[in-house]
């Protein structure tokens, strides 16, 4: 072993962000300006919104994401060269599919991403499952 | 040793990414796009093989008489 990194990830490229839906079963709706959510704020003191979001930005995005059985979406907005997720996760439906926090979407985003990457720089990559998530093993 | 860049990506979205086999600081250089592409690093552990030139063999000395 040389080193070990850890990462938190950030989504910057909709390519894999839409092969990560593929894996997940979702639906990726590019250009769809809003998506669907409760609509109003619950306890905003409790619930903090993500950096550079009002609460007049709710319901508007970029693009969206739709998951099959949910009756709410997932919108996908664009700041700067980065890609924020906004989901209600009061949809149980959309939780399970996505995972707490969208886990498992930024698991699915950060698979993606690395084999796409890993490919163009002609590594050998092979995917395992762990007890914990995805490994995947790149060769040179 | 095969040189690997293992990437362990858990169901909460956290990203582990370790290097196996490159000896010296190469290893840094050879995972960099990765890091680069994902997000940004949280945080850094160097191991000895990290301290290591290649094709010399790294050996930790251990004082046994205090």
């Amino acid at each position: 072993m040389s080193h070990v990194s850890k990462i938190e990830v950030e989504i910057n490229d909709l390519a894999s962000l839409k092969k990560a839906c593929q894996r997940l079963g979702l639906e990726f709706c590019a250009g769809q300006t809003t998506y669907v959510w409760y609509g109003r704020l619950v306890n905003p003191e409790s619930t903090p919104l993500p950096e550079g979001i009002t609460e007049k930005d709710l319901g508007k995005c970029h693009h969206a994401i739709h998951i099959p059985n949910a009756s709410y979406e997932i919108g996908v907005v664009q700041q700067g060269t980065k890609f924020l997720l906004l989901a209600d996760y009061w949809d149980t439906r959309l939780k399970i599919a996505i995972g707490d926090n969208g886990g498992k979407l930024k698991q699915a985003y950060a698979v993606e991403r690395t084999i796409l990457e890993a490919r163009r720089r002609n590594y050998r990559v092979i995917e395992k499952k762990t007890d914990t998530g995805i490994r995947l093993v790149l060769s040179a | 040793m095969a040189k690997q860049i293992i990437v362990d990506i858990d169901n909460t979205g956290e990203v582990r990414i370790e290097t196996t086999g490159f000896a010296g600081p190469v290893c840094l250089e050879e995972s960099q796009f990765l890091k680069g592409l994902l997000g940004h690093e949280t945080s850094r552990c160097l191991t000895p093989m990290f301290y290591q030139k290649n094709d010399v063999e790294l050996r930790k000395h251990i004082n046994l008489c205090g």
